[in-house]
């Protein structure tokens, strides 16, 4: 890596964001690193994921400031088996550029999907990722709604990406019992699902749509780090989460 | 800005150095990282391992830079390390300090010969930095010498900076090489017999 082409500025930022991730803990301190390499990298947005390869179905999401409801219609419709960007990455598993990827996946399923996304004001990327050698592989997003980004920025994520990963998969080992946290809705999705209810009848009893029934649904699998709906019930019951 | 005191060639060389770290898989390429290293940190001899912790330490595994062979071979075969100051030290305090603070804590004739032995070789002032090494349940000692007194506050933070990735690179690397589960009789005639 050719650090001279930095400012004295960007080598001190990415120090400290090395030192940052190494001492991560929680997926809070992931989300705060993923805030400053945003800053660092001229994004708006930005988040980094892992998931399993085979699957893509994601195990650990640190989210600093994704828009919400394109998280939740990304997860509840698994738009990733068609993300151009999320695709690519676990084709290539380097730094690379949006437009590279829309390239590289021009279908109509695949534009829809980057047409979709412009919505929520994310039109243009940069991503990096890291296959570890296992099942898992990590994926890091930073969006804008202006074409900012450079070649410089990705070399900036060149640096960062293992130290990232490292920090993300650190956190999945650590997490413990105690550390899962379900929000009030998914406690509540979770206690229908150990009372055998469908999704359909989760919506009707708590008045919400099925696709968020769904989402929550997702999001408890993951984090309890669960295959299935039963697995989850059984972490769930395991872990004093529903009694 | 955390890092603003460091000069910009400083931010390279340790950006550099936690790069070559990341990349260390074998006691030769941590070997080969401790030797880049003294530059930064104005040594000239460098040497890193495990020590067990506690009063009576016992070095474990090690990756000599570049201290002196004959050095090298009599501090293991004597034990030295139940004298020396510096294993001592750090096999009950995980941080970075000067020889020159350490050696005033151990003055007793084994450990002032020893001090007088290693600056026949030219180890006559130091900076060590130490962590603990949970997987192994001992302390990863990084030693940096000169026979000359360089050694300044700066220098403490530059390893500060580096130690836990030069600990992650030291533990990866020796963490590939299998271990020999020992039994208590294997430890009792271990303890007897390790140099």
């Amino acid at each position: 890596m050719v650090y001279k082409d930095f400012t004295k500025r960007e080598l001190s930022e990415i120090l400290g964001i090395i030192q940052a991730a190494l001492a991560c803990k929680s997926e809070q301190d992931v989300i705060t690193v993923t805030g400053k390499i945003m800053n660092l990298v001229s994004a708006d947005m930005g988040v980094c994921a892992l998931g399993e390869i085979d699957s893509g179905r994601l195990l650990k999401v640190a989210n600093h400031n994704w828009p919400a409801e394109w998280a939740m219609m990304y997860t509840a419709e698994e738009l990733y088996k068609r993300d151009p960007v999320f695709l690519f990455n676990y084709e290539h598993f380097k730094s690379f550029e949006w437009k590279d990827a829309t390239e590289r996946f021009s279908e109509r399923p695949n534009r829809d999907i980057m047409n979709r996304a412009s919505e929520f004001r994310i039109k243009y990327g940069i991503s990096s990722g890291i296959c570890g050698g296992g099942p898992k592989g990590s994926i890091f997003s930073f969006a804008s709604d202006r074409n900012r980004f450079s070649s410089h920025h990705l070399k900036i994520l060149d640096i960062l990406t293992p130290h990232i990963h490292q920090a993300l998969l650190k956190t999945l080992d650590t997490q413990t019992k105690s550390d899962i946290s379900l929000s009030n809705r998914e406690k509540e999705v979770l206690c229908w699902m150990r009372e055998g209810k469908t999704n359909w009848e989760i919506s009707m009893i708590l008045n919400i749509s099925e696709r968020t029934v769904k989402f929550h649904v997702q999001n408890i699998e993951r984090k309890l780090n669960a295959v299935n709906k039963a697995h989850a019930i059984a972490i769930a019951m395991d872990s004093g989460l529903v009694v | 800005m955390p890092f603003d005191d460091l000069a910009k060639n400083e931010l390279i060389s340790i950006l550099e150095l936690i790069e070559i770290s990341q990349k260390c898989k074998s006691p030769e390429s941590v070997k080969s990282l401790i030797l880049a290293s003294k530059d930064v940190l104005e040594a000239d001899f460098a040497v890193c391992g495990f020590a067990s912790a506690g009063p009576q330490p016992m070095v474990t595994d090690f990756v000599n830079g570049n201290y002196p062979d004959e050095w090298v071979r009599r501090y293991t075969e004597e034990r030295l390390c139940l004298h020396d100051p510096v294993v001592r030290f750090h096999s009950r305090y995980m941080l970075t300090q000067f020889w020159s603070d350490v050696f005033s804590f151990y003055d007793y004739p084994q450990a002032n010969a020893l001090i007088k032995d290693a600056s026949d070789f030219g180890l006559k002032f130091g900076i060590t930095g130490a962590v603990y090494a949970p997987e192994r349940d001992e302390v990863a000692i990084f030693t940096f010498a000169s026979d000359r007194n360089r050694f300044r506050r700066h220098h403490k933070r530059l390893l500060d900076i580096l130690i836990t990735h030069f600990y992650r690179a030291l533990n990866e690397s020796f963490s590939a090489i299998p271990r020999v589960e020992e039994g208590n009789r294997g430890k009792e005639i271990l303890s007897l017999t390790r140099i």
